[in-house]
């Protein structure tokens, strides 16, 4: 009977961790710069949701378009200013410069806000109960969100002109820019997208988990494995790839033991690079 | 879209080559982390100091204290002792500083209360002058500073360090020259080495855990308990020690298991536990998975009549019942000290501390204070500077303070918190304060507060511990309408 109730809660964390990677996923896909910092914004929002929560009374579900304006506005300024020079330059520049980012960010909120918890009390959500299981009404309404906003984002990405105009960038800037795209504009845009999906993901973390200012590092470390999981730009894949790695933490913790879930993820990522290294939901190649 | 870049892949194999690096660098930490701490080191240094007159910035008014070629430190015969030099040894910067700060914090304020006090009386109104290091949380520093206070600073007494891995080389250096230290480390080998100079008043791990045990069996009787604990240092040692002491009170460990530190979801674990259908959970948890661990307790409906952390670490932070608020309820902490345990001198130490430094004392603050008030009422006893007198009159304490009474083990007595510690080639253990000195606290409307003992006897009197009853067994989470 606690099989069924595991594989519940595997799920619904996975739909969290699938939040956190498509906005990671997009902006590799298009820009070709691994946001490393993405945990880190998340971490932000978190913040902003607390405070809004805290100063406001708003609530954290409420609080998810205010937090992606915000870090819509954060990504693009920092994009225009300092992501764009390093835009073509080699891959590990490009890592140093967002690891300088994520530690900045860190140590920046560890000084404002201290290093200490913080959860949005009396807002622990109602316990559901249905044929024997048990839901927390916050968690599922978690899960239903990240699903919605990962099928918005999909519809935007796959079926708008603007979707087009950057699935194109991301094939080929140069043809882009030739078609009349404006690349620049477009890859500005998809950056700030990308830091705007964290910001809706670090709203809805809120309402499951605890805020401190390392906060990010664990979200962006799945958030990484998810990304090579579903393919990279693949949004349909980060979802899928979510679940999956929401289900292995849990049934791993829970057949296994919970000292060694993170093992549980590695394995597979490992042997998903072995095997299938374009990632799982990754179409075959024309 | 899902074109193979060059690029794309490059970035993809850095990405997995720093995954793989971080996942090893975390596991080789873990197993460095969980190993046992470094060996003593077998240094033989010949003591021959050259009398350095560099070093006296201070004016020092009797004769200079001149370091002789013997181990023998002050001088007994100068008549009119107008300072005594402790040298106290914390980790003051690297990530442990805010720890060794406030236990800094600790000793200088008992300094302060003697030194306003009159100083040491049978030395004529000698101050108290304290000579303070910083060992970083370094074994090595750790020992080299301590080192240093004894040839170079002349100090005639010690106190240090906090983490075992650095107060074990510390107190080898105090033994070889013969200072008496008193200290604070939670490492059973602290005292375990047959050595007859270190001394330690709080309480440590077993002891935490025996009481936690008493609590369990004496008033709630409880038969079966779960251990769900941190996989760090103090969470793996305390499972362990938990473990081995279940039977001794009849209590059965029916599900154990550890978890990794910031864990995001704890359900799994817990489901399991539920299954499980313990009495008690004995938990060691930091305090976001403290946190973590009351909210999904709720979430998937796991009932005990106890949540009970040996030691507090996350559970006993004042965050656990600012963030946790009516989930933190009913939680018990089996802990070294309380704020309002009814200790003589508690209620003036806890008032005096927050004067002066603004904010509540902790139990580290605390551990420390102690330590300093048995060295300090220890040279008073002796009227002497003299290392060996000051010894002696160690040996002699029996006194009670803010963490309950105190008296050491002596040599050949054969004293062991636990017969385990045989298996760890611990034949006895040397002055380790034979009471327990351990009580049980429950948030109780959100505030900590000692439940138990209800009541010590000590010396024909009664002393009243506790400031509260407990509320147990804990009520379901139905029953809290939560």
């Amino acid at each position: 009977m606690l099989l069924p109730q595991v594989i519940l809660e595997g799920v619904m964390v996975g739909g969290i961790y699938a939040l956190a990677a498509t906005g990671l996923t997009l902006v590799l896909g298009v820009m070709r710069v691994l946001n490393l910092a993405h945990g880190h914004f998340m971490m932000i929002a978190m913040y902003l949701t607390y405070f809004l929560y805290v100063f406001f009374g708003l609530d954290p579900f409420l609080s998810i378009p205010i937090s992606m304006l915000f870090l819509f506005a954060v990504g693009m300024a920092l994009q225009r200013t300092i992501v764009r020079p390093v835009i073509d330059a080699p891959v590990v520049n490009q890592m140093i410069l967002m690891i300088g980012l994520l530690i900045f960010l860190e140590n920046m909120a560890a000084f404002l806000w201290t290093h200490n918890y913080r959860a949005l009390k009396g807002y622990e959500g109602v316990v559901l109960s249905f044929f024997g299981f048990r839901l927390v009404s916050t968690r599922l309404a978690a899960f239903a969100m990240a699903v919605i906003i990962t099928v918005l984002l999909y519809i935007l990405v796959m079926r708008t002109k603007w979707g087009r105009a950057v699935r194109a960038c991301s094939t080929d800037p140069d043809a882009a820019m030739l078609m009349g795209i404006n690349v620049p504009r477009i890859r500005l845009q998809a950056f700030g997208l990308g830091v705007a999906l964290a910001g809706a993901a670090g709203s809805l973390i809120t309402t499951t988990y605890y805020i401190f200012p390392s906060v990010g590092m664990h979200y962006i470390i799945v958030a990484l494995v998810i990304v090579v999981l579903g393919g990279m730009g693949n949004i349909f894949g980060a979802l899928a790839g979510g679940i999956i790695l929401g289900l292995v933490e849990a049934l791993t913790s829970f057949y296994v033991s919970s000292q060694l879930k993170l093992i549980g993820v590695f394995i597979v990522f490992i042997l998903l690079l072995l095997f299938r290294p374009e990632g799982l939901f990754a179409r075959k190649r024309g | 879209m899902s074109e193979g870049q060059p690029s794309r892949r490059t970035a993809l194999k850095i990405a997995v080559t720093a995954i793989v690096c971080g996942v090893i660098a975390g596991v080789g930490g873990w197993f460095i982390g969980s190993a046992a701490a470094p060996p003593p080191r077998t240094e033989t240094k010949t003591v021959t100091k050259t009398v350095a007159p560099k070093t006296y910035t201070t004016t020092v008014t009797p004769p200079p204290v001149t370091i002789t070629k013997t181990k023998t430190v002050t001088v007994t015969a100068t008549p009119a002792v107008k300072e005594v030099k402790i040298g106290t040894v914390w980790p003051l910067t690297g990530p442990i500083a805010a720890s060794g700060e406030k236990h800094l914090k600790g000793v200088e304020l008992r300094v302060k209360e003697v030194n306003e006090a009159g100083g040491i009386k049978s030395l004529g109104g000698a101050k108290i002058k304290l000579v303070v290091a910083d060992n970083q949380g370094d074994p090595k520093i750790s020992a080299s500073e301590t080192e240093r206070l004894i040839t170079t600073e002349g100090i005639v007494g010690f106190i240090g360090c906090y983490t075992s891995g650095t107060t074990l080389p510390a107190t080898e250096v105090t033994e070889r020259y013969k200072i008496p230290a008193v200290v604070s480390a939670g490492s059973p080998k602290v005292t375990g080495r047959g050595f007859k100079y270190v001394f330690r008043a709080h309480a440590e791990v077993f002891k935490t855990a025996k009481v936690t045990f008493e609590f369990l069996k004496k008033v709630m009787g409880v038969k079966t308990a779960a251990i769900v604990m941190d996989s760090g240092a103090y969470g793996s040692i305390s499972a362990k020690v938990c473990s081995a002491l279940a039977p001794d009170y009849g209590i059965d460990i029916v599900f154990k298991e550890l978890f990794p530190t910031g864990t995001t979801d704890m359900k799994p674990l817990l489901l399991k536990v539920k299954e499980a259908a313990p009495e008690a959970i004995l938990a060691v948890a930091y305090i976001a998975d403290a946190l973590l661990m009351v909210r999904q307790m709720r979430e998937v409906d796991l009932n005990v009549k106890a949540l009970i952390a040996p030691g507090g670490a996350g559970f006993n932070d004042l965050t656990f019942i600012k963030e946790g608020g009516k989930l933190a309820e009913y939680v018990l902490i089996g802990i070294y000290w309380s704020p309002d345990a009814g200790w003589p001198h508690n209620a003036e130490f806890v008032k005096h501390y927050t004067e002066v430094y603004g904010e509540p004392p902790d139990p580290l603050v605390e551990e420390a204070y102690e330590a300093a008030y048995v060295l300090f009422d220890a040279i008073e006893r002796a009227g002497s500077t003299d290392p060996e007198k000051i010894r002696e009159a160690l040996v002699a304490t029996e006194t009670i303070w803010t963490a309950g009474p105190i008296k050491f083990s002596k040599p050949g007595e054969g004293f062991l918190l636990h017969p385990m510690l045989k298996k760890l080639g611990i034949k006895e253990q040397i002055g380790e304060n034979i009471y327990d000195n351990t009580v049980i606290v429950q948030v109780q409307d959100g505030k900590f507060v000692t439940v138990w003992p209800e009541t010590v006897t000590w010396k024909g009197k009664t002393i009243k511990v506790a400031a509260a009853k407990p509320r147990v067994p804990m009520p379901t989470w139905k029953e809290r309408g939560l």
